[in-house]
């Protein structure tokens, strides 16, 4: 177990920059997601601390040991593969037991130990199947074992659930959870999908086009995103981005007045004129009354989708798509909904960053 | 009706495919006074394995046994560990495989006559002509095997994903260990059809057998002239000592020939 | 990265036993195998009023082409046969490729002793009542057909081999869909099965042809050196029984400048795909 720290770590290709700039100091024991777009550099970022590319520029450093000049092989990295990449000519022991073998282990250790850890992932059954004999998520587990088994001083994993279906893949998600707390592994994590993002770490990283864009706590992300692009990649549906123009004491949202609260209006006009208004769907409540200090919309009721649990409405407002989300189901008249003003996010149209607290 | 016809065919194709076959076969096995009978016989009335003692005394058979055998073997051994390393490395390195690809077939596409004609007058000035131990041929053969090994081998890479030998390293394993523990045993498959392949090229080659030797050949150069100086029974047997391993190899790489192992070898 | 090593081995020996013997085989072409002077056209001025030189350059060309259209229409032939239910099925495309796994020199000399005048052919013939043929007889058509019909047995599973992968992996909808519009099984044939063939066929071809003009075996053994000469065995003659390194250098040289101007298409098509 150890720490990692990052500097300014750079891999560019060509003329193209896959990684710009990228600095992180991941705690012991800590889990780190890292999430964006694909093509976002994730995936290069793996391969980069864990040494299977060279980096162009900047520092790796993990337990204290600067390693980006070793080979991979010596940099006690273990990583999961999207594939998997299990040996198929070797059973489930033996892939699991590699690991411990290239390092000199002796035969009697390796079994106890490769054991130990089939215990904790529940594959004590498939030791002696070869990787062709098992199912996707056997395969997953298998996968683990093996990179868990030699107590890596960093752990390594991209996208790992990418290739599972649906069901299987929430179970997955809370077996890498809860190993990962139990062994308290220090832990890289690369995925595309938000609910990993916002469920697995400790901290997220947002990163796109080879640029980190936040540095945070899953729910600070979510509740306080550094900029538009971070507000409407965390949070399914997306948050709802629409340009408006502050005025004197108003702000015009989609060619509608919305009035600003007296608390909030120094420093929003401050911001002004134009700027770009976050709002998330799930903002949205029935309107009552329709009072000032809010943004209403009207739905379009050919766009419902009643989930039971809850309902995914969009509306037409001003020439913008807005997606609406409640909790249950919604009225037969289908009431206008409302946001307030509080609960909007700020963004800079020019660069996209977070304008306010 | 068009069914039982065309199933009639296939094996009328079939029969007269096994005829020079047979023919062989027969020749071997029957006196040679047989196979110079007007008109031929197409059935054995005799049979003798005398044309084996015959062909060993009319020309040195065991000798030429040997040559072709050790050839062969050492071809084996040459191309393979020629065309490894280079193989691997081109199917992992599109842009160095392309180039490599390039020479090979230029090889392969090459006419023999223009290389073992100066390969001669070249091994005349080394020593190597008419080797004993047929060094040359070895040497010329290995240029015949590299195509087909390399072809072979490469298809064979590309079909382990690099992921597989990432992740090899990550889990401590050197380059070395990552190849031979690796992506070595996931190729085996492919790396026997390439060595029995390159066998049977050099167990059966001619041309340059017949330029680079003269007093210590190979087996078809002594079947050739056997043939050519008119001892039809004395060169079938020959040709049934030369048939014996093509016939084994051919038979243990038919799976190989069907899931399309060989695909793109050219052979 | 430091990998690009594991290729030296394979790129010095090629260097050393391909590239070096191209250089001296030209060397040698273009010296005086008498004065021993370099430069000197001698050698090919040798060949070119050698008579043989001649009838071995128009053989060697006319020949890739009859053979590779009888391995065409063979190969193509039985892929179609084989792309049937047929029983047997194993059994029968092994006796299909046999010609080709047997060594060549095997198959040469016993279709040597079939074809030849007192041979099981001329045998057949005489026992079905018909007069005794000689299809090897040197310089005529007949043991031109003899030579390209042989080479074509011999190599006609290759073609074989090609067309059936190809033929086998055009899907089984396509055929059906063109049923169901109403066309005949030649119509099928011809508008749907061979276009999709095509790249197959232009690959066996190339391959085919290329190989079919460096052959050397087949018209040694079925003809001997002057029976049918080519350029390979025309050198060889040179060579062996003339001993004289120069013409047997020039006429390889011939045959190398010929192949490589044949394998221009063959090298553009890599590019391209």
């Amino acid at each position: 177990m150890a720490n990692a720290r990052l500097r300014n770590v750079t891999k560019r290709y060509g003329d193209g920059v896959a990684l710009d700039d990228f600095s992180l100091d991941i705690e012991d024991g800590e889990f780190v997601v890292v999430v964006g777009p694909s093509g976002c550099g994730k995936s290069t970022l793996l391969r980069l601390i864990a040494g299977l590319d060279p980096l162009s520029a900047g520092e790796v450093h993990i337990g204290g040991r600067r390693v980006d000049e070793l080979s991979p092989q010596h940099r006690d990295v273990a990583m999961v593969f999207q594939s998997y990449a299990l040996y198929p000519h070797m059973t489930v022991r033996r892939n699991v037991e590699f690991p411990l073998q290239m390092r000199g282990m002796s035969k009697r250790d390796r079994r106890v130990r490769a054991e130990e850890v089939a215990e904790l992932l529940e594959i004590g059954a498939l030791l002696d199947r070869k990787p062709a004999a098992l199912s996707g998520g056997q395969r997953q587990r298998v996968a683990l074992a093996r990179a868990l088994v030699r107590e890596p001083a960093l752990f390594l994993l991209d996208e790992p659930l990418s290739n599972l279906d649906a069901r299987l893949r929430t179970n997955v998600r809370q077996h890498i959870r809860d190993v990962q707390r139990q062994l308290g592994v220090t832990t890289l994590y690369v995925t595309h999908d938000q609910t990993e993002a916002m469920t697995l770490g400790h901290r997220v990283v947002v990163l796109d086009h080879g640029c980190t864009q936040m540095v945070a706590p899953p729910l600070d992300a979510y509740a306080r995103p550094a900029n538009a692009f971070v507000a409407g990649f965390l949070g399914a549906p997306a948050m709802n981005l629409l340009p408006g123009t502050i005025e004197s004491d108003a702000l015009v949202l989609a060619g509608q007045r919305v009035e600003l609260p007296d608390a909030l209006r120094a420093s929003i006009v401050a911001w002004g004129p134009a700027v770009t208004v976050g709002i998330r769907p799930e903002a949205f409540a029935s309107a009552q009354g329709g009072g000032g200090g809010a943004f209403v919309v009207h739905a379009d009721p050919a766009t419902i989708e009643a989930l039971g649990s809850e309902t995914l409405l969009a509306s037409d407002t001003g020439g913008r798509r807005v997606l609406i989300r409640v909790p249950g189901g919604v009225a037969a008249d289908l009431p206008p909904f409302s946001a307030p003003v509080s609960s909007f996010h700020f963004f800079s149209p020019a660069d996209g960053r977070r304008l306010g607290p | 009706m068009k069914r039982r016809g065309i199933v009639l065919l296939a094996f009328a194709i079939a029969g007269v495919n096994l005829v020079p076959l047979w023919l062989v076969v027969k020749q071997a096995l029957t006196p040679e006074r047989e196979s110079f009978a007007w008109p031929p016989t197409w059935v054995p009335h005799e049979l003798t394995l005398s044309n084996f003692s015959g062909a060993a005394e009319a020309v040195p058979l065991a000798q030429g046994l040997g040559l072709s055998v050790g050839v062969a073997v050492a071809t084996v051994i040459s191309t393979l560990a020629l065309s490894l390393p280079a193989a691997w490395l081109a199917a992992r390195r599109e842009e160095v495989g392309s180039r490599l690809d390039g020479v090979v077939v230029a090889a392969r596409l090459f006419p023999t006559i223009a290389i073992a004609v100066p390969l001669a007058v070249i091994f005349v000035g080394l020593g190597l002509y008419n080797d004993s131990s047929g060094a040359g041929l070895w040497l010329a053969h290995t240029l015949l095997g590299v195509p087909f090994a390399f072809l072979i081998l490469r298809a064979a890479f590309r079909g382990v994903p690099a992921e597989l030998e990432d992740a090899a390293q990550l889990d401590g394993a050197s380059p070395w260990m990552t190849f031979v523990r690796v992506s070595l045993p996931l190729v085996r498959p492919s790396l026997g059809a390439a060595a029995m392949l390159v066998f049977l090229v050099s167990w059966d080659e001619f041309a340059y057998a017949l330029l680079l030797q003269v007093t210590h050949r190979t087996l078809p150069p002594l079947l050739f002239y056997l043939s050519a100086f008119g001892y039809p029974g004395l060169s079938s047997a020959v040709a049934v000592l030369m048939l014996v391993p093509a016939v084994v190899i051919l038979l243990l790489l038919e799976p190989a020939l069907r899931s399309g192992v060989l695909a793109g070898s050219g052979r | 990265m430091r990998a690009w090593f594991l290729a030296v081995p394979l790129v010095v020996y090629l260097a050393v036993f391909l590239v070096f013997p191209v250089g001296e085989a030209v060397r040698l072409a273009f010296t005086d195998s008498v004065s021993g002077t370099f430069p000197s056209l001698e050698s090919f001025r040798t060949i070119a009023d050698d008579g043989l030189f001649w009838r071995a350059l128009r053989v060697n060309l006319a020949l890739p082409l009859l053979a590779v259209a009888l391995e065409l229409v063979a190969g193509l032939g039985l892929a179609l046969l084989f792309a049937e239910r047929l029983p047997a099925r194993r059994l029968l495309r092994a006796a299909v490729l046999l010609p080709f796994a047997l060594p060549e020199i095997v198959f040469l000399t016993i279709l040597r002793s079939i074809l030849t005048p007192r041979g099981y052919l001329s045998g057949a013939l005489v026992g079905l009542g018909a007069q005794p043929v000689d299809l090897l007889a040197p310089g005529t058509f007949a043991s031109f057909v003899s030579v390209a019909l042989v080479d074509a047995w011999r190599t006609t599973p290759l073609v074989f081999l090609i067309l059936l992968g190809a033929l086998v992996a055009i899907p089984g909808e396509i055929g059906q869909a063109a049923r169901v519009d109403g066309a005949s099984a030649w119509r099928r044939f011809w508008h749907v099965t061979l276009p999709l063939l095509r790249p197959a066929i232009v690959a066996a071809v190339l391959l085919r042809g290329l190989d079919a003009l460096r052959i050397f075996a087949a018209p040694l053994v079925l003809t001997g050196v002057e029976g049918m000469p080519v350029l390979s065995t025309y050198a060889f003659h040179q060579w062996s029984d003339y001993g004289d390194d120069g013409a047997a250098a020039a006429a390889s040289v011939v045959l190398a400048v010929v192949c490589v101007l044949a394998s221009v298409p063959l090298l553009r098509r890599r590019i391209t795909a």
